[in-house]
């Protein structure tokens, strides 16, 4: 051992250039300081990003009595469940889907949103199957197996909670209309000259300017007009006529995407016979998949977490979770149990209780971005996001 | 049950194509419904028929044929043929312009349409009584209101400016840094990737401001950090540095966007330009203010004109609380509110060109 560092030390000078380099770093190759900076840069952002989620979580789990503790600032004494208990029912957790539908045919009058809201929102998941095998059958050839998942799918919403489940419906049914929309209308700017592109592309990039509070006041009188405020179809409307949140940055996503097909593949297919809605769902669609991914994921997200027009235009018949989320505080005196057997010195709302809920809330986002994080971060990796 | 998903899909595909293909078919179509209204108009005819044919009434006939020649039947044929007589490129606007009708008709029925009804709206003072408004005429009263006697919107906006010119340049020089760690090539790419991309799925207003209302948001450095810094520099400098640690989350919240578009850019730059520097003597600190930003400086320009409508947009913004407050206000009503909305958009156009001719790409002099 001895021997080994004499060694080392004896030879040091001239063993000095690959030590530098081994640290420095030469040519192409990094050295060990440059890894080193990058690791500790990484990992302190990604500390940073992450620590309000762990404070949160953390903060969830302490009773009262531990919050105002000095002494404890991070692991509380011992993990308190019930906060996440109150802020299920208080969020409206605990009832799963199926109870409603049942009410739905036996007795509606019992039902807490209008009849035909409820009626509508099971038609549509119980047309998922139907449709994923209609249009995945354009696209994929197993049929059977389509329809075996997304069967199963809508029996999994059938048993989940009631809230998550209207969350579900408003985001996911807009999200797949904005999608929709979007791709149709970049395709329409990308693949086709005519006049007057540039002045429909400048009013699209003022639209997207102009604050979501502008135009609300008139939209909602017109919608209360037509007699859709309060129902879905006062966010389906404006989703399908590119008027959604984030439209235009979609519109935006997909004409990138289409512009990069090559123009031979398409005169071809149009010398074949090939319509020109032909070429759309047959050609560009699957050429377009990763604008797809991210327009749905961040569509999803974006549609989850909208407040102020769900709030607006659906005049409470329908509760998503952002909503129940923001009046988590003023029902707290519902869901709590303040009979005298009970730990009253816990009982009251504190942020423990409101970080529960929030926590509650971000589950589904999160278990999605789990699933598709992998083609969502593949997909950014091919596209072009920006716009010139 | 398979055929009949397949007839089904048939039928989608026909409607879809009579939609798309546009042109001929789309106006075979309109054919075919005017045709049907033709007959619809010919069995009631045939009813008034046995009424005219007779003398005194038979020059009735003569004259509804010679209209519906010349007016039903002429456009028909006109429209065909003009179709048929179109070059490649006209038949191929007109398709484009078939995709694009939901935007259009989006534009005029809910932005041309509702932007001049806000303009009425903000020079009336509006009142609703069960379902039924009424206007009454107040000019230019709601703007004075806003802007000279109330305090609540004109601070609001204030701090809707500052903090957009002081947040936006933070976040870009945030986003740039970690889209360039990003690219590294390193071990746990993905894991990072997932946690800097986070954010943007998962932030909301109603989030944030649990977050921040309870401390969430920052993180404190301890005292005895900033005991040691107080003895190194003068405290307002301390000040300024704490500061940015308070809010320094919620900054890097709002980054994750800008992040996905500058990480997409720089996988665009050419790997043989830096090759290419680094093989003529480059170091990296040059070939970053030489290569890299040249290259990423289009995104630039996108990411601020997309953080200034994020931060306008986003539900935690106090404007938007307050437009909405405003409309449900006794003493304010819808008038009022949509006089502040006009003049909050202004507002926004109007930062959002500042910012946008501040790092808009100037044409590069030739160096030397």
């Amino acid at each position: 051992m001895m021997k080994k560092i004499r060694e080392y030390v004896k030879n040091f000078k001239t063993n000095l250039p690959s030590h530098k380099s081994r640290l420095l770093g030469s040519g192409a190759r990094k050295g060990l300081l440059y890894y080193i900076a990058v690791y500790f840069l990484s990992i302190t952002f990604a500390f940073v990003f992450i620590y309000p989620i762990f404070y949160m979580f953390m903060i969830s789990l302490m009773s009262n009595t531990d919050l105002v503790d000095s002494t404890i600032m991070w692991i509380p004494s011992s993990v308190y469940w019930q906060n996440y208990l109150f802020a299920v029912r208080g969020l409206s957790l605990d009832e799963s889907y199926y109870k409603t539908v049942i009410l739905l045919f036996t007795n509606p009058t019992e039902l807490v949103s209008p009849f035909a809201v409820e009626l509508r929102k099971f038609i549509v998941f119980a047309l998922v199957p139907v449709f994923v095998t209609l249009f995945g059958g354009m696209y994929f050839k197993d049929k059977g197996k389509l329809f075996g998942v997304s069967f199963i799918a809508f029996l999994l919403i059938l048993i989940l909670p009631k809230s998550y489940v209207d969350s579900l419906y408003v985001s996911g049914t807009i999200t797949l209309i904005t999608v929709i929309s979007s791709a149709l209308i970049g395709y329409g700017l990308a693949r086709f000259e005519f006049r007057g592109k540039k002045l429909i592309m400048g009013m699209m990039i003022l639209v997207y300017i102009l604050p979501k509070t502008l135009l609300f006041i008139p939209r909602a009188q017109l919608y209360s007009d037509l007699g859709i405020k309060g129902t879905m179809f006062a966010l389906w409307g404006p989703s399908f006529l590119g008027q959604g949140v984030q439209a235009t940055f979609f519109i935006l996503i997909f004409f990138q995407f289409f512009k990069m097909i090559p123009k031979q593949i398409e005169e071809s297919a149009y010398l074949d016979g090939a319509t020109s809605f032909n070429i759309f769902i047959k050609i560009a669609v699957p050429m377009a998949v990763p604008a797809f991914v991210i327009a749905a994921t961040y569509g999803f997200a974006v549609n989850w977490n909208e407040l102020f027009l769900t709030n607006i235009y659906l005049d409470g018949n329908i509760k998503t979770i952002p909503m129940l989320l923001q009046g988590l505080q003023a029902s707290w005196g519902r869901v709590a149990d303040y009979s005298t057997n009970s730990d009253l010195v816990n009982v009251d709302f504190t942020e423990a209780k409101s970080f529960a809920g929030t926590m509650l809330s971000i589950v589904p986002l999160v278990i999605m971005y789990g699933i598709v994080q992998r083609y969502f971060i593949e997909s950014i990796d091919k596209s072009g996001i920006t716009g010139e | 049950m398979k055929k009949l998903i397949e007839k089904i899909v048939n039928g989608l595909k026909k409607i879809g194509s009579y939609y798309f293909v546009g042109s001929d078919a789309v106006i075979k179509f309109m054919v075919g419904l005017l045709h049907k209204f033709a007959k619809l108009l010919s069995l009631i005819w045939s009813l008034v028929e046995k009424l005219i044919t007779y003398p005194p009434f038979n020059w009735i006939k003569d004259v509804i044929i010679w209209i519906y020649n010349h007016t039903i039947l002429y456009l028909v044929k006109y429209s065909n043929k003009r179709y048929d007589n179109a070059t490649m490129a006209k038949k191929k606007a007109f398709t484009g312009y078939m995709f694009l009708t939901p935007w259009i008709l989006g534009f005029f029925a809910l932005v041309v349409y509702p932007f001049g009804r806000i303009i009425y709206m903000s020079l009336n003072n509006v009142s609703l009584y069960q379902q039924d408004y009424t206007y009454e005429w107040v000019g230019l009263r709601n703007f004075q209101r806003i802007l000279m006697e109330d305090i609540d919107f004109v601070i609001e906006v204030q701090n809707f400016i500052v903090r957009v010119l002081l947040y936006s340049p933070v976040i870009i020089t945030l986003a740039i840094i970690v889209a360039m760690l990003l690219n590294q090539n390193i071990k746990g790419k993905g894991f990072f990737r997932m946690i800097f991309f986070l954010p943007i799925i998962i932030l909301n207003g109603e989030l944030l401001e649990n977050m921040s209302n309870y401390g969430g948001m920052d993180i404190s450095l301890s005292f005895f950090v900033i005991d040691i810094i107080n003895t190194l520099i003068p405290e307002f400098a301390v000040g300024l540095f704490v500061g940015l640690f308070e809010i320094i989350i919620e900054i890097l919240w709002y980054t994750g966007l800008p992040i996905l578009i500058f990480l997409a850019m720089l996988q665009k730059v050419d790997k043989s330009l830096y090759e290419a520097a680094s093989i003529d003597g480059a170091n990296a600190w040059s070939i970053f203010w030489k290569i890299t930003l040249p290259a990423i400086r289009p995104a630039i320009t996108v990411s601020i004109i997309f953080i200034v409508v994020f931060l306008a947009n986003f539900d935690g913004n106090p404007i938007n609380a307050l437009i909405l407050a405003s409309k449900n206000d006794g003493s304010r009503r819808d008038g009022y509110a949509s006089a502040m909305a006009l003049i909050y958009s202004f507002v926004q156009i109007i930062v959002i060109t500042i910012l946008y001719f501040i790092v808009r790409q100037r044409p590069q002099k030739a160096r030397l």
